[in-house]
């Protein structure tokens, strides 16, 4: 009979460990659908605001890097992009901004960094006509920055 | 004959005071942990109302804090709410008195049982009563306002939680001190 009485609590404990256990699951669930649902919100209204684009980045070397789906405010220019996805030190003049060195990278006698945009009804990259500080992006763009010799 | 009637009269007379000194004990305490919300001894103090004095006097206290509780209360009057709070809080006593030994010199102490055993007993009790408290008044409070259930005990659980954890502790630490007190106060037990 002791034996059952005990084995009686021990249930009871269980079921209010049980009890806790739910509520925690119950409300961290709770919380996290919130959390994606403010996620889901936050996102739509920075659909308003921003542009995706993919950006590639030719070292030169054999290191080629994709900045796919990068997220870039509306309007931003290349330069800004740049500068969203790496680290861009660039002067600037009266042609316009041009950039020293990406990553680190650049500064070699007679090699450049140099810009390309995907033309798509061409189907190939295109050597940027202006300077990075000039070229507006929009939604989808694709373009590319290649350390090459000059 | 006339003893008789003195004896019921005294009974009658201690009872009311009992459940006036306890209704009280509770209301204070009330009041003074009213910034902490779900955060009281109203329901430990009720409990130990009804292991001492019965299930009778348990319920009442319960039912008596609650009326005035509720009633004087700056989160609100709702009267179905008020209703379900004193539902709920009586049950704290009647339960209390059904497991209740009304001890006398506390017999907890006699039962053979270690202190933590019974006070972890205490705890349990505590804290599955708070969880039906807690589900009851819930619910009555979804169906006044009109929430639908499943979000109103979703949006509940952080209260529900700070209840039950907190007398869970209240139960564990207070109910075996509170329930020696009141018997050495009150020997004998039931009034």
């Amino acid at each position: 009979m002791s034996g059952n009485k005990t084995w009686m609590w021990v249930a009871a404990a269980l079921l209010c460990t049980t009890i806790v256990a739910s509520y925690a699951a119950i409300n961290y669930y709770a919380q996290a659908e919130s959390y994606k649902k403010d996620y889901r919100a936050l996102i739509e209204d920075l659909e308003g605001l921003t542009i995706l684009i993919d950006m590639k980045i030719d070292y030169g070397n054999g290191t080629v890097l994709w900045y796919n789906n990068t997220r870039v405010p509306l309007d931003s220019i290349l330069l800004t992009a740049s500068q969203i996805v790496a680290s861009v030190d660039y002067s600037t003049s009266d042609l316009g901004a041009f950039v020293n060195k990406i990553n680190g990278v650049g500064g070699d006698p007679g090699t450049y960094w140099l810009w390309y945009f995907w033309d798509s009804e061409k189907g190939s990259w295109e050597f940027g006509p202006v300077g990075c500080d000039q070229w507006v992006l929009h939604n989808g763009d694709m373009v590319s920055w290649t350390y090459s010799a000059f | 004959m006339a003893a008789t009637l003195r004896t019921n009269t005294a009974s009658a007379a201690r009872r009311a005071s009992v459940i006036a000194v306890m209704t009280a004990a509770c209301v204070s305490t009330n009041y003074l942990l009213i910034g902490v919300v779900n955060v009281k001894f109203m329901d430990l103090i009720v409990f130990v109302s009804g292991i001492i004095f019965g299930p009778l006097v348990g319920a009442s206290v319960g039912v008596l804090t609650w009326l005035v509780y509720g009633t004087l209360n700056p989160y609100g009057f709702s009267l179905p709410i008020l209703a379900a709070t004193c539902i709920g809080e009586s049950l704290y006593g009647i339960i209390g008195g059904l497991l209740g030994n009304r001890p006398v010199q506390n017999n907890y102490e006699k039962a053979g049982d270690r202190l933590w055993f019974i006070n972890a007993k205490f705890a349990l009790v505590g804290f599955l009563l708070t969880f039906g408290y807690d589900l009851f008044t819930n619910i009555v409070s979804g169906l006044v306002v009109g929430i639908p259930l499943p979000v109103v005990l979703i949006s509940g659980i952080p209260f529900a939680i700070a209840h039950e954890v907190s007398n869970t502790a209240f139960f564990f630490i207070g109910a075996s001190p509170l329930i020696r007190a009141m018997g050495r106060l009150f020997p004998g037990g039931s009034v």
